[in-house]
């Protein structure tokens, strides 16, 4: 074989090309890099493609864990995020930052017991116990005590819990610190072992990501873990079951989308937060069919204009009104719907609004809505407008609404509360 | 000398020293009989699986070889115990090696197909069916930033092993200990550090953050590698340079360097199988995208690692599938690497004779 | 930056350079001074070390033009290090020392100002064992020196020849000088040496044992090269052989250490030292008495 550098030249050459058979990215598509929540990938996964293929940008989403997400957003090197945990007090996200619930999940109790036949029913109580190292063998009293009908073996309780900072984690540690607070005495943390009571059971396991800690399960008889349940779901096979959950209802409830559906759609209206979009599950639901370890994955996104952020919105509107809704069900996750969609949707909406100059921009005699303008203005709420130069340009009306009334520029002041913001209107022809 | 002996003693050329046929195919029955025999001793004992097999023929095997070469004396029994002792250690490297090439193709096959080479999976979900979409992304990507971290390392490691062998420097300890100290870096380290200057600086992932990444947990294997090389060079040709009135940069470009251009090479090599295959540091700065592109500058890049890595997160049996045919892309694109690498060292040599 | 003298590397050449002066009085009586003539190469009080240990003592010669001198002598007596001291390849040995002058043309070699390369560029050198560049063919080989030393030629291809019909290669080689300089023969790879050092057109060759290694066929050819070669440059060659010693030189100094540093015992006409040498030890040695 005579080889000079020419054909090797060549050969690499060649390869590129092959290469770029595929869907090659010109410079006016945006290119959106995500990462965060490992609980949604799966959704975004399937999203991703479709969204792609339809609007010509190319979104990536890298996974890493909600608390590697939150840094990469706050660092820039994510254009969104996705993330189970809020930001905590020593994270500093940017100013203009919103969260958008894109997806509820429950969160299932998943163990393998091969001689363990039927499905465990648990109560919070029982799980705090378990995941606290205070219940170590399968047919222990208080396990015993809720599955009458079931023979229970009497192997070691093996505990697998997640290695990094985690959404799910935060999730889980939340509503043990809710549903059972005299047992799971210590705080929530996106790092499970430093949310457990008594530190890390012996015997157990840390493992990373949400494949990581079901892949230990699925190999590790007499394991249990807290996984996003279309994890669970795909290692059904490997003998990975789900258990039951005493809700505050008193029912003993198996996770589900719709049951995880049911607990969004009874969320009270003091969960919504206003002020940055976070959705707060609600641990002690009394539906008596709703699934009460429910998280709700939050997208992270900026309100500031910018071509790439306009995509996000883009992007996140298609999860939240098309994708979410053909996929979720067969995935394991409840599609938002009803008030938490109308949330979401109001939120996404906050995306990329603060400076975008369409927002500001109105033809003569059109109107543009106060919405719009306490929007293009970064504030929530009924503004209180006045013009304050170029009278002739514009005017308010409806109260809340300005119209444009000959070519120019005007500055209108939007006043929302105590908060003023001049706006500079564009009226054209 | 007459035509008429020239045609009836004809000489044909013979390999006395070589074993006959029936030699062979006697050492060739016996093997299989000894494996049949330890066959059926697992199949009756507790013994179980191809392990078994291999812990009853390896002494058995022995057994035999030291009962038939006795007669020929101790010196030929105990050749033949070493020799079928290297056979059965051998063959027990082998079992792993092909049993992961067996999985890897095994599993990987079915994802193989022209798409998996020319398509990408911008609008294809990992699940989706195997039709559809592909790897040239990550394909591409892996070779963009494989080839960055060796034009970066491969220079730069043999400067040092040059630094280290021929100019032996006042910093010449100091070197050589950086350098075993980097090669002892976990490669997640590495990944931070440009993760913590470039990737931070930049505010954006970056093929070249992930070439560099590679780079530097490449230079000490170059380094190492290459120093060792250069020690083999042995001094009289140095001294015949210096004798011919050559400085010492001529020196060793132009006697040294071109002496173990293949050892230079292999180094090479040596570096690129250390990195090709690394996923975590390529996640802290390469992070993964899904289409096509060329321009390790603008933003994330896919590579090989990366998407094996996703695929298997993803967990849906199409996406596993696609993860084990993208391992074996990888594995047979390092074995390209490899024979290419080899082929333009031998091609050079072989010019010059 | 290659072996730096040892910090009392100063200390030794200051009192070097003092007993050299002395020295230098009773050296140039006949023992230590081979015959004048139109010098190339002359050293004046020579010392070289080896760390602690002294290898060679107080050597003065000089090296008339156009003439072969043969260094002989037991082995360990310095005439090796000696030879290596005449083109600064002493040096590359860490932990070496060096004293007393070595003047080519009438310049100290080891004056600070001097560049080493350019002093090996002039008086070039033929090793013990062949060490042809295994990466290079035969006839880059011959021509390596030029590209090393960054010398322009006119004519490359009447270089090549020139040098290799000078080592006597020529017709083994001419068919074939695209051929790896491993495919030779030990003998050919020394010839190939000596070519290689021509190319460069040195004033001086040095040459050490350059035919321990070889067959006789070979050996006669080369000793046949060196007399031809000696028409026009000094060659300084180093040889266990008295007879090889007798057939080539035209003069001898016979290098001898008693335990101590190697010293010349006696220098001069090869004639002379074969037939009638003034010190009995050189007689000794030449009839193979000793040695």
């Amino acid at each position: 074989m005579r080889l000079s550098k020419k054909s090797v030249a060549a050969l690499f050459a060649a390869v590129t090309i092959a290469g770029t058979g595929g869907t090659v990215v010109s410079a006016n598509q945006q290119t959106l890099t995500g990462a965060g929540s490992t609980f949604i990938k799966n959704l975004f996964d399937a999203c991703i493609p479709e969204y792609n293929d339809i609007s010509n940008d190319t979104v990536s989403y890298g996974g890493g864990g909600s608390g590697a997400g939150r840094t990469a957003f706050i660092n820039g090197t994510a254009d969104y995020a996705a993330s189970e945990a809020r930001f905590g007090s020593a994270e500093k996200p940017p100013a203009d930052f919103t969260y958008v619930p894109l997806i509820a999940g429950p969160v299932a109790i998943a163990y393998k017991n091969s001689n363990l036949t039927g499905t465990l029913q648990l109560s919070p109580a029982t799980i705090a116990k378990i995941f606290a190292g205070q219940i170590t063998t399968w047919n222990h009293a208080d396990i015993a005590a809720e599955n009458a009908g079931i023979t229970l073996p009497s192997n070691n309780i093996v505990v697998v819990y997640r290695a990094d900072s985690s959404g799910t984690s935060t999730v889980f540690a939340q509503y043990l610190t809710a549903a059972a607070a005299s047992i799971w005495t210590k705080a929530p943390s996106g790092t499970f072992v430093n949310a457990m009571p008594s530190g890390a059971p012996a015997g157990s396991i840390a493992a990373p990501g949400s494949d990581g800690v079901i892949n230990k399960v699925a190999s590790t008889e007499g394991s249990i873990t807290y996984v996003e349940l279309s994890f669970q779901k795909e290692n059904l096979g490997d003998g990975v079951k789900a258990a039951s959950v005493r809700n505050a209802a008193g029912t003993y409830v198996a996770p589900s989308p719709v049951a995880a559906a049911a607990a969004v759609a009874a969320l009270p209206a003091a969960n919504y937060d206003q002020a940055t979009g976070w959705v707060s599950p609600d641990f002690l639901t009394t539906v008596p069919n709703a699934y009460p370890i429910t998280a709700l994955a939050m997208g992270i996104a900026r309100k500031t204009y910018s071509a790439k952020n306009d995509s996000v919105r883009d992007f996140f509107n298609y999860i939240l009104n098309t994708c979410a809704k053909a996929q979720a069900p067969s995935l394991g996750y409840a599609a938002l719907t009803g008030n938490s969609l109308r949330f979401a949707q109001a939120r996404a909406n906050t995306i990329s609004v603060v400076g975008n100059p369409a927002l500001t921009t109105v033809k003569r005699n059109q109107t543009i809505t106060g919405a719009n303008l306490v929007a293009a203005a970064g504030l929530a709420g009924t503004p209180t407008l006045r013009v304050t130069k170029g009278g002739n340009v514009c005017r308010v009306v409806n109260k809340t609404d300005i119209r444009g009334t000959r070519a120019g520029t005007c500055d209108v002041r939007v006043t929302v509360g105590t908060t003023n913001v001049t706006l500079k209107i564009t009226v054209t022809r | 000398m007459t035509a008429a002996t020239n045609q009836t003693t004809v000489v044909q050329p013979l390999r006395p020293w070589r074993p006959t046929f029936s030699q062979q195919f006697a050492r060739f029955v016996t093997v299989v009989l000894v494996v049949a025999a330890a066959a059926v001793v697992v199949l009756v004992s507790p013994l179980a699986g191809l392990a078994g097999i291999a812990l009853v023929a390896i002494p058995l095997q022995m057994a035999v070889s030291v009962a038939r070469s006795s007669r020929h004396g101790s010196v030929a029994a105990r050749n033949d115990v070493a020799t079928s002792l290297i056979w059965s250690a051998f063959l027990v490297l082998l079992v792993p090696w092909m049993s992961i090439i067996f999985t890897v193709v095994r599993r990987g096959y079915q994802a193989i197909s022209v798409n998996f080479f020319t398509d990408d999976m911008r609008i294809t979900a990992p699940d989706a069916d195997l039709a559809s979409g592909g790897i040239a992304h990550a394909i591409v990507g892996t070779l963009i930033m494989v080839a960055i971290a060796s034009i970066v390392s491969v220079p730069l490691g043999i400067l040092s092993g040059i630094y280290i062998t021929e100019i032996r420097g006042r910093f010449t300890k100091v070197v050589r200990f950086i350098v075993q100290a980097m090669s002892g870096v976990p490669s997640i380290v590495a990944g931070l550090f440009i993760y913590s200057t470039l990737v931070l600086y930049n505010k954006s992932y970056s093929g070249l953050a992930g070439a560099l990444a590679l780079a530097v947990l490449m230079v000490p294997t170059v380094a190492r590698t290459s120093e060792e090389v250069l020690k083999l060079v042995p001094e009289d040709l140095r001294f015949a340079g210096y004798a011919l009135g050559s400085s010492q940069a001529s020196n060793v470009f132009r006697i040294v360097l071109p002496t173990v251009r293949s050892g230079l090479v292999t180094s090479g090599i040596l570096g690129v199988a250390r990195v090709a295959g690394e996923t975590a540091p390529l996640l802290m700065t390469a992070q993964v995208f899904l289409a096509t592109k060329g321009n390790p500058l603008d933003g994330p890049l896919g590579s090989l690692p990366v998407v094996i890595f996703s695929f298997f997160q993803n967990g849906a049996d199409n996406a596993v599938t696609r993860a084990w045919g993208a391992s074996m892309v990888l594995m047979i694109l390092i074995t390209f690497l490899f024979a290419l690498a080899r082929a333009v060292s031998a091609d050079r040599r072989r010019s010059r004779r | 930056m290659f072996s730096e003298s040892p910090l009392e590397g100063a200390e030794i050449t200051a009192s070097g350079v003092g007993s050299t002066m002395r020295e230098v009085e009773t050296g140039r009586d006949s023992r230590n001074l081979l015959p004048s003539g139109a010098s190339g190469l002359e050293t004046i009080g020579a010392h070289a070390w080896f760390g602690k240990h002294h290898a060679i003592e107080d050597v003065s010669l000089r090296f008339p033009k156009s003439s072969v001198t043969g260094l002989i002598g037991p082995s360990g007596c310095g005439k090796s290090t000696f030879l290596r001291l005449l083109n600064r390849m002493h040096e590359f040995i860490p932990g070496t020392a060096f004293a007393g002058q070595v003047l080519l043309d009438g310049r100290d070699i080891y004056a600070p100002e001097v560049n080493a390369t350019e002093i090996r560029l002039k008086v070039g050198m033929v090793f013990q064992k062949p060490n042809p560049f295994p990466s290079m063919s035969i006839a880059d080989n011959v021509l390596a020196g030029l590209r090393l030393a960054r010398i322009k030629t006119a004519d490359k291809y009447m270089l090549l020849e020139d040098c290799l019909v000078r080592a006597g290669l020529w017709k083994e080689v001419k068919d074939r000088l695209k051929a790896s300089a491993g495919s030779l023969s030990g003998g050919q790879q020394q010839r190939l040496c000596i070519a290689r050092a021509l190319a460069v057109k040195p004033e001086v060759l040095l040459m050490d044992e350059p035919c321990s290694a070889l067959d006789p066929g070979s050996t006669l050819r080369v000793e046949e090269t060196i007399v031809q070669l000696s028409e026009a440059m000094t060659i300084i060659i180093v040889t266990h052989n008295m007879q090889q010693a007798a057939r080539v030189s035209d003069y001898c100094a016979f290098f001898l250490s008693e335990g101590g540093p190697g010293r010349v015992v006696e220098a001069g006409l090869t004639s002379t030292i074969f037939t009638n040498p003034v010190d009995p030890r050189t007689a000794d040695y030449v009839q193979g008495r000793f040695g």
